[in-house]
């Protein structure tokens, strides 16, 4: 008698042999498995991505609408290019990614905004503000919260815009707008008065016109 | 204490011995065959196949079924040389044994036997012959056409060379009876005939289906492989049997036993 033993072994062995290219094929089957799977939640994930960057883009022209058609721009002779030159143009224009050379002179404001209309996105600019204390978004906050009729937070926004560039007409003029919408007419004119004999500026002096007229 | 493999492991220790005869289509076939072949006026015929065919038990099948009617004798080894092959043929001619110092004269033999022509016929079966020579198969040829004794030759079929191509055996009027390898159902008819011979059913249906087609794959249907086999897987159940009885199933022969065995006889390798 054969030593049952060693033969035992070299079944073990010869079963081992026999397995592996069950074994292995069953491991390739599952890595393909798992990467067709893979590659299929990556090719939803990228369609969800771009889907949700288009819904990105289309709130971005909303939100870009709502600001450009609110009564801050229904400004006469307010022109094209200075419509260019509102930051919020330079966040349409970073969402649409068509790239002007003048205004990516000028810091990019990066509104992660996903909603114009999500009070979150408004706190993410103040707070991005508090940090940076650009110009850009204290004069969004000012034109955004004046659009949505807030004249207190709008005041507010302008008036941070002013302590910073005492320059920028638009703030001035949403101050002053802000003012007069809260009651305060005589403090809104006294402001707006100022403005002019400072700068000598035609839309302040339309808009006092219309004051004056009641048509604000 | 016996195990129980042990009648079944010697059920299959290789050999012609007729009481382990099995009767299966296709050699009942083949010996039909041969027995037709003999009475016709033939001078060789051949039985061929390769090792483990079967050949040998057939010869001796139909010796023993002949033996009685017809003058036959079976050389079941081969002469080691041609003096003594010619010592075995004057015995057989004339029943007596060479004086010793003596040598057969071939062409005094070719002689006596042409006298016998018409007087005897005898049947001379040689099994192995592909141990004799060629120059020794021609002077068998010379033998048999004297017409008094018929060759009944068993030979193997090799890898290497296919005898019957040879010239000798091609220029002859040969019957050519070829045996081969038992299909699977052949060779599961001859386990389970084997086993039940021996009374040793319950072996033989624990041998299933999907194991026959396992040895049948080893063994390609030849017997004295499968025999072998059969005696190795039995030989390690009786082991396991003796000495380690939770490793076996008593219902059905495991496959590992049959790979073992497979192993063993170096069907198969790590």
């Amino acid at each position: 008698m054969y030593d049952i033993k060693i033969l035992e072994e070299e079944w073990k062995r010869y079963n081992r042999k026999k397995r592996l290219p069950w074994i292995l094929g069953s491991i390739a089957f599952v890595l393909i498995a798992v990467s067709f799977i893979f590659l299929s939640d990556l090719r939803t994930l990228i369609s969800s991505l771009q889907e949700q960057e288009k819904q990105v883009h289309k709130k971005s022209t909303k939100y870009e609408n709502i600001l450009i058609s609110g009564p801050l721009i229904m400004l006469e002779d307010k022109n094209e290019a200075d419509e260019k030159n509102l930051p919020l143009v330079d966040v349409s224009l970073e969402t649409t990614q068509e790239k002007n050379s003048e205004n990516l002179s000028r810091k990019s404001v990066q509104i992660e905004v996903v909603e114009a209309n999500d009070p979150n996105a408004y706190k993410e600019v103040e707070k991005r503000f508090r940090l940076g204390h650009d110009v850009d978004d204290s004069l969004f906050l000012a034109k955004a919260y004046y659009a949505k009729r807030k004249y207190k937070k709008a005041e507010y926004w302008a008036l941070q815009t002013n302590k910073i560039d005492n320059n920028i007409e638009e703030s001035w003029l949403i101050f002053v707008k802000a003012k007069l919408k809260r009651g305060q007419k005589n403090e809104a004119l006294r402001i707006l008065n100022a403005y002019i004999k400072r700068t000598n500026s035609a839309e302040a002096k339309v808009l006092l016109e219309k004051i004056k007229k009641g048509k604000v | 204490m016996k195990s129980r493999y042990e009648s079944a492991k010697n059920v299959f220790i290789d050999s012609i011995d007729l009481d382990d005869y099995i009767e299966l289509d296709a050699s009942l076939k083949a010996f039909q065959q041969l027995e037709h072949s003999i009475d016709k006026p033939l001078k060789m015929i051949l039985l061929f196949g390769r090792p483990g065919t079967g050949k040998s038990i057939l010869l001796n099948r139909l010796y023993e079924k002949l033996k009685h009617k017809r003058e036959i004798y079976y050389f079941d080894t081969p002469a080691i040389n041609e003096k003594e092959f010619f010592h075995k043929i004057f015995k057989v001619l004339t029943n007596k044994s060479l004086p010793q110092n003596t040598e057969v004269n071939f062409s005094a033999l070719v002689n006596y036997c042409k006298d016998l022509r018409g007087k005897r016929e005898i049947i001379i079966l040689l099994d192995e012959a592909q141990m004799y020579d060629v120059q020794m198969m021609e002077k068998i040829r010379l033998l048999s056409d004297s017409r008094s004794i018929k060759f009944i030759v068993s030979l193997h079929k090799t890898d290497d060379e296919d005898l019957v191509a040879k010239e000798h055996f091609q220029s002859r009027i040969w019957e050519v009876i070829e045996l081969k390898n038992a299909d699977l159902h052949d060779q599961t008819t001859y386990i389970h005939k084997k086993l039940l011979k021996k009374n040793l059913f319950e072996i033989a249906n624990s041998i299933k289906d999907k194991h026959m087609k396992l040895i049948h794959k080893f063994t390609k249907g030849n017997y004295r492989e499968c025999n072998k086999m059969m005696f190795t897987i039995f030989e390690i159940c009786e082991y396991y049997d003796k000495n380690e009885p939770a490793k076996i199933n008593y219902s059905q022969i495991p496959q590992k036993v049959i790979e073992m065995a497979a192993l063993k006889l170096g069907y198969i390798h790590v």
